[in-house]
């Protein structure tokens, strides 16, 4: 008998015609918070896509704004390379062009942005980026240290 | 191995300085190269000569990227058409997935990555240019 009156509890519960089971959703209104049940669920809503928003703007702005220069930088050191002689300079020139390259991947990244995620550096929120993700990983140089 | 001696680049850019280092390296590749730095121009050398290649900047101010490469194909059909981007591929698939442009190629690209297009392009370019003979025969 004790069982079936704990299933009767329950079910009173769920009833939403009683008005004491009516404070959750009225509270959900009180809060402003009008996302739909899969953003609220996954954690998302305005302010996450007005972040992200700002984010593909800004990504984008630092994406078109540098492309042409180093793409004239890193032109005029390949033709360099191709044209120098002397081992030093190419030595030189080619640890250039590798600084170049690890820019131009950096790029790449912000250009292919399409998530607003952050990765605390230090006390500073940093916007997470392939590149970043990968430096993570301590690499074989810091081992060695370590 | 592809020999491109034989072939015919047409760059349209409107900047001195990137227009300069590309016709350099296209130089050195091994291409002939005519530089334009107007839309009229362009025209103007496609109707008077054959091109293997179109080399165009996206960000050329107050260029209509799909009439001009609509206008290109009216003209030579067999000739590759490339455009130098510097936004998402995302963008370039939604807004220009079926203009007619055959190749991007991502700014900031070096020696290799110019190389490469060439390499393609000539291989599309002589690809046509067969299927054309072989249909006249």
């Amino acid at each position: 008998m004790e069982t079936r009156s704990k299933i009767n509890n329950q079910q009173d519960l769920w009833d939403r015609s009683k008005d004491g089971n009516r404070t959750a959703p009225e509270g959900r209104r009180e809060s402003g918070d009008r996302r739909c049940g899969a953003d609220r669920r996954s954690g998302y809503g305005k302010n996450e896509d007005h972040l992200l928003r700002g984010t593909l703007a800004a990504s984008a702005s630092i994406v078109f704004q540098f492309s042409r220069p180093f793409t004239i930088i890193l032109g005029y050191v390949d033709l360099l390379l191709n044209k120098s002689k002397e081992k030093h300079t190419k030595k030189n020139l080619a640890i250039i062009k590798e600084q170049l390259e690890i820019i131009s991947e950096i790029l790449s990244d912000f250009r292919e942005l399409d998530d607003f995620k952050t990765k605390n550096f230090d006390g500073v929120e940093i916007l997470t980026t392939k590149k970043v993700m990968e430096d993570e990983a301590p690499n074989k140089l810091d081992r060695k240290l370590i | 191995m592809l020999d491109m001696n034989n072939m015919d680049v047409l760059l349209f850019d409107n900047r001195t300085d990137q227009s300069l280092m590309i016709e350099e390296m296209l130089k050195q590749i091994g291409c002939r190269v005519s530089l334009v730095m107007v839309k009229s121009d362009c025209f103007a050398k496609l109707i008077n000569g054959r091109y293997d290649l179109v080399l165009f900047d996206h960000s050329i101010p107050g260029l209509d990227v799909t009439g001009f490469v609509n206008k290109l194909e009216i003209i030579d059909r067999s000739m590759s058409v490339a455009m130098m981007v510097t936004l998402s591929s995302r963008f370039y698939e939604e807004k220009y997935g079926c203009s007619g442009i055959d190749y991007l190629i991502f700014k900031p690209f070096g020696y290799e990555d110019l190389l490469l297009l060439v390499r393609e392009a000539f291989q599309y370019s002589q690809g046509f240019k067969q299927t054309i003979l072989n249909k006249w025969k």
